[in-house]
């Protein structure tokens, strides 16, 4: 093992470590289970289709919320950032609605169409709007108007700049914002799911942990992080490669 | 006073290793003026690094009336090469030239006098309350310098002091320095790559060649004082001076490693 | 028509074309506006600002501030060492990916519904915006203003409130800021699944009750301290980094 991974892996390991040793000796109370037991529930359980199917269904929710909030967010950033009269007009709601976070609308949203996988499509929608509209109005804002003027000077049609020109310099900010909107949609769906009972992983940690399942629950909490890591990972793989070009520019002036 | 005895330093390990300094030897004077010139990437900034502390020589000896430099001396104050980045932006002028005298005076009176006193000899009083981004270039050079002046050092080390602004600056700066020190007696030590600039300063020129950097020749300067931008410069001996110097350095950068990079090129990127 | 009139037409609509639908409903669930604001008014001026709000503004600031403070002291440390950052890598970011939603059972289960499980739960899920800006925040110091505070004989001390935590400053409110609106949504999320008092406690028990207007009510209570906490925060922000703010406007 190359030396550089053996600190990271031995602390992480003694961490661990000594998670079992304080639970083993009763220090830690016995809602929190060893290592070795939710270790042991995970393996029994990773080939369950219950277990799959709450993965697959709060996977769902995200992957639809993300759609829809980016193409909404990406659109209404994009038009407002070209038309200054969209941008007047849009921009005292936006400025107001932004820092209102999604979970405000639950209660009312549960009371008109009740707890089913629409409620959390659509909150967490919202919440995935947000930081893609901001980033896009940025992006289309930012391009550096020595950049169109050469792109006119030199006879390039409206498409051509927008292909040329425009979206190269959009493209790092919709992918920083796609990272943000990632992981606010995920948080916000298992959240929904915890509270309104709409079947996911939410609501079968709350079934878990209501049930005094401990192994089980601490089980899904380790499934949900590492798909929280997994989804970063994929994003910040993607944002890096779109800020590749320019990276030299984004260290300097970070 | 200061005496540098073989120094040597070298960056890294194995075989990318860098000799930054090979062997250097060279004392000030208490009193004196001394300019460093070499050609860029010679180890000047190495060598005052080494000279205030702030590296570890990997052999040689730098000492300070006869005690050895192992960190940081009170005696020394320095003055770095970029204003922008050695001003902290946070603070106004005042509290820049005064942060480094809160461990040498209690009071806050005594502190704000030796300030006042110190942006009066550079010419900034009544910038005391300004930001250093609200001042042009040549104005947070002058708080840099103040800031060193109010530390009351026995040495003043400047750093290529004058190498990001504009020509007339430089010549208004250098002639703050000879003035400063006409009034103060503080000793100084003046890196620099200009070599009309060290000239024009220095009781004595120590050129030194393409990395790794080893002193070629120390040159007195015997031209008189006060000196004076126009005077000194048309002089015959200033002439000759500079073209003893400029043939030194010449022929170091010649056989010296010409692909050698040039390590302050890179300083002004940062902004 | 000023500039401010545009920003402010789209807002005053949206509210009209609410009050003029709402008007006449008789739908349960889409009450007149007049009745959700006359429930506004009986709710929270000011029968219910100590009983649900206090406790509610209380918790969220005693996580941010419990988040702020570790967050910036275990950056720093990490920031400083590359050995320390190396060794819990894996730790920060498993802990920071980690949906918070998730350990609201957990923390309910081992803290009960009380103030200091909601806190806890809270304080957590921000330490890492604000952590991992601390940690980037120093590691990006320029080293010449090291060199001239170590030349300058400061203080550890010194060096640390002088010189590194005010050029981090900058990159540490921009996670204080994400963490505030984090710090909101779980306030909101720990009151909406156990609880016994809040805003969003009576919001919810308000629908279970079928107290439509009460609901609405809350949401618009909700909402408006969206709002209020966004413009204290960026205030604060401008206050404390007014020489940040006047250096970028000048270059």
């Amino acid at each position: 093992m190359r030396p550089a991974l053996l600190l990271p892996v031995l602390t992480t390991a003694a961490l661990l470590a000594s998670w079992e040793a304080l639970s083993g000796t009763g220090t830690l109370p016995p809602e929190i289970p060893p290592v070795s037991a939710v270790a042991a529930w995970l393996w029994a359980n990773i080939g369950t289709a219950v277990l799959w199917a709450a993965v697959a269904q709060t996977l769902a929710h995200w992957a639809l919320a993300l759609v829809v909030g980016v193409t909404v967010g990406a659109f209404v950033g994009a038009t407002m950032a070209s038309a200054p009269v969209v941008h007047e007009l849009l921009l005292g709601i936006v400025e107001f609605l932004r820092p209102i976070p999604v979970v405000v609308y639950l209660p009312i949203m549960l009371l008109l169409l009740g707890a089913r996988p629409v409620v959390v499509v659509v909150l967490a929608a919202v919440a995935a709007l947000w930081p893609m509209l901001l980033q896009t109005l940025y992006g289309v804002r930012d391009v550096d108007p020595v950049t169109t003027d050469t792109a006119r000077v030199f006879g390039l049609t409206t498409p051509q700049r927008l292909v040329w020109v425009t979206a190269p310099n959009v493209l790092p900010y919709f992918f920083t914002g796609l990272r943000i909107a990632s992981t606010v949609t995920l948080l916000v769906a298992i959240a929904i799911e915890l509270i309104g009972a709409v079947p996911g992983l939410g609501n079968t940690l709350a079934a878990y942990a209501g049930n005094g399942l401990y192994d089980a629950t601490y089980g899904v909490i380790v499934i949900a992080g590492l798909l929280g890591v997994g989804l970063n990972a994929v994003f910040e793989r993607l944002e890096r490669r779109a800020l590749r070009w320019h990276s030299a520019y984004r260290t300097q002036y970070a | 006073m200061l005496s540098v005895t073989n120094l040597r330093k070298t960056y890294g390990s194995g075989v990318q290793a860098v000799e930054a300094i090979r062997d250097l030897t060279l004392t000030v004077d208490r009193g004196e003026f001394v300019c460093v010139v070499g050609p860029s990437g010679a180890g000047k900034t190495t060598l005052l690094k080494s000279l205030c502390g702030l590296t570890k020589p990997s052999s040689g000896t730098v000492t300070l009336a006869g005690a050895p430099v192992t960190g940081p001396p009170k005696e020394i104050a320095s003055v770095f090469q970029d204003y922008s980045r050695s001003l902290m932006p946070w603070f106004t002028v005042h509290r820049n030239v005064g942060l480094p005298l809160y461990n040498r005076y209690r009071s806050t009176a005594d502190r704000a006098e030796r300030v006042a006193t110190a942006l009066d000899a550079v010419g900034l009083s009544g910038f005391g309350d300004r930001y250093p981004w609200q001042l042009s270039g040549g104005m947070q050079q002058r708080v840099a310098i103040a800031r060193g002046l109010a530390y009351a050092p026995e040495i003043l080390l400047l750093d290529e002091p004058f190498a990001s602004v504009d020509a007339q600056t430089r010549s208004d700066l250098e002639d703050l320095i000879l003035r400063v020190r006409d009034d103060t007696g503080v000793t100084m030590l003046l890196v620099t790559h200009d070599i009309d600039e060290a000239v024009y300063l220095a009781d004595r020129v120590v050129v030194l060649s393409a990395r790794p950097s080893v002193v070629l020749e120390t040159v007195e300067v015997d031209l008189p004082r006060p000196r004076d931008q126009v005077t000194t410069k048309r002089s015959p001996r200033f002439a000759e001076l500079r073209a003893h110097v400029l043939t030194l350095i010449r022929r170091t950068a010649l056989d010296g490693s010409a692909s050698t990079p040039d390590h302050h090129s890179t300083t002004g990127e940062r902004r | 028509m000023p500039r401010t009139g545009l920003r402010l037409l789209v807002p005053v609509l949206l509210v009209l074309l609410w009050w003029t639908t709402s008007a006449g409903s008789t739908s349960p669930f889409y009450p007149p506006l007049r009745e959700v604001l006359a429930a506004f008014g009986e709710s929270w001026l000011f029968a219910r600002v100590g009983s649900d709000l206090v406790p509610s503004l209380t918790r969220l600031l005693a996580g941010l501030l419990i988040a702020t403070t570790v967050g910036i002291a275990v950056g720093t440390a990490l920031g400083r060492n590359r050995l320390l950052r190396q060794a819990l890598n894996p730790a920060v970011q498993f802990c920071r990916s980690l949906p918070g939603a998730a350990l609201i059972p957990v923390s309910v289960v081992l803290f009960g519904i009380g103030d200091g499980s909601k806190i806890l739960v809270i304080a957590f899920v921000c330490l890492f915006p604000v952590l991992l800006n601390t940690v980037d925040a120093v590691r990006g110091i320029d080293p010449q203003l090291e060199d001239v505070a170590r030349s300058y004989r400061l203080t550890p001390a010194q060096r640390l409130a002088f010189v590194l935590l005010p050029a981090a400053a900058p990159q540490i409110f921009a996670g204080i800021r994400t963490a505030l609106g984090i710090a909101f949504i779980m306030m909101v999320v720990t009151e909406l699944y156990a609880a016994t008092n809040g805003v969003g406690f009576v919001t919810l028990s308000a629908r279970n009750s079928f107290d439509v207007p009460q609901m609405w009510a809350g949401t618009v209570l909700l909402g408006l301290l969206g709002v209020a906490l966004s413009a204290l925060f960026l205030a604060l922000q401008r206050r404390v980094l007014r020489w940040h703010i006047g250096m970028t406007e000048r270059t």
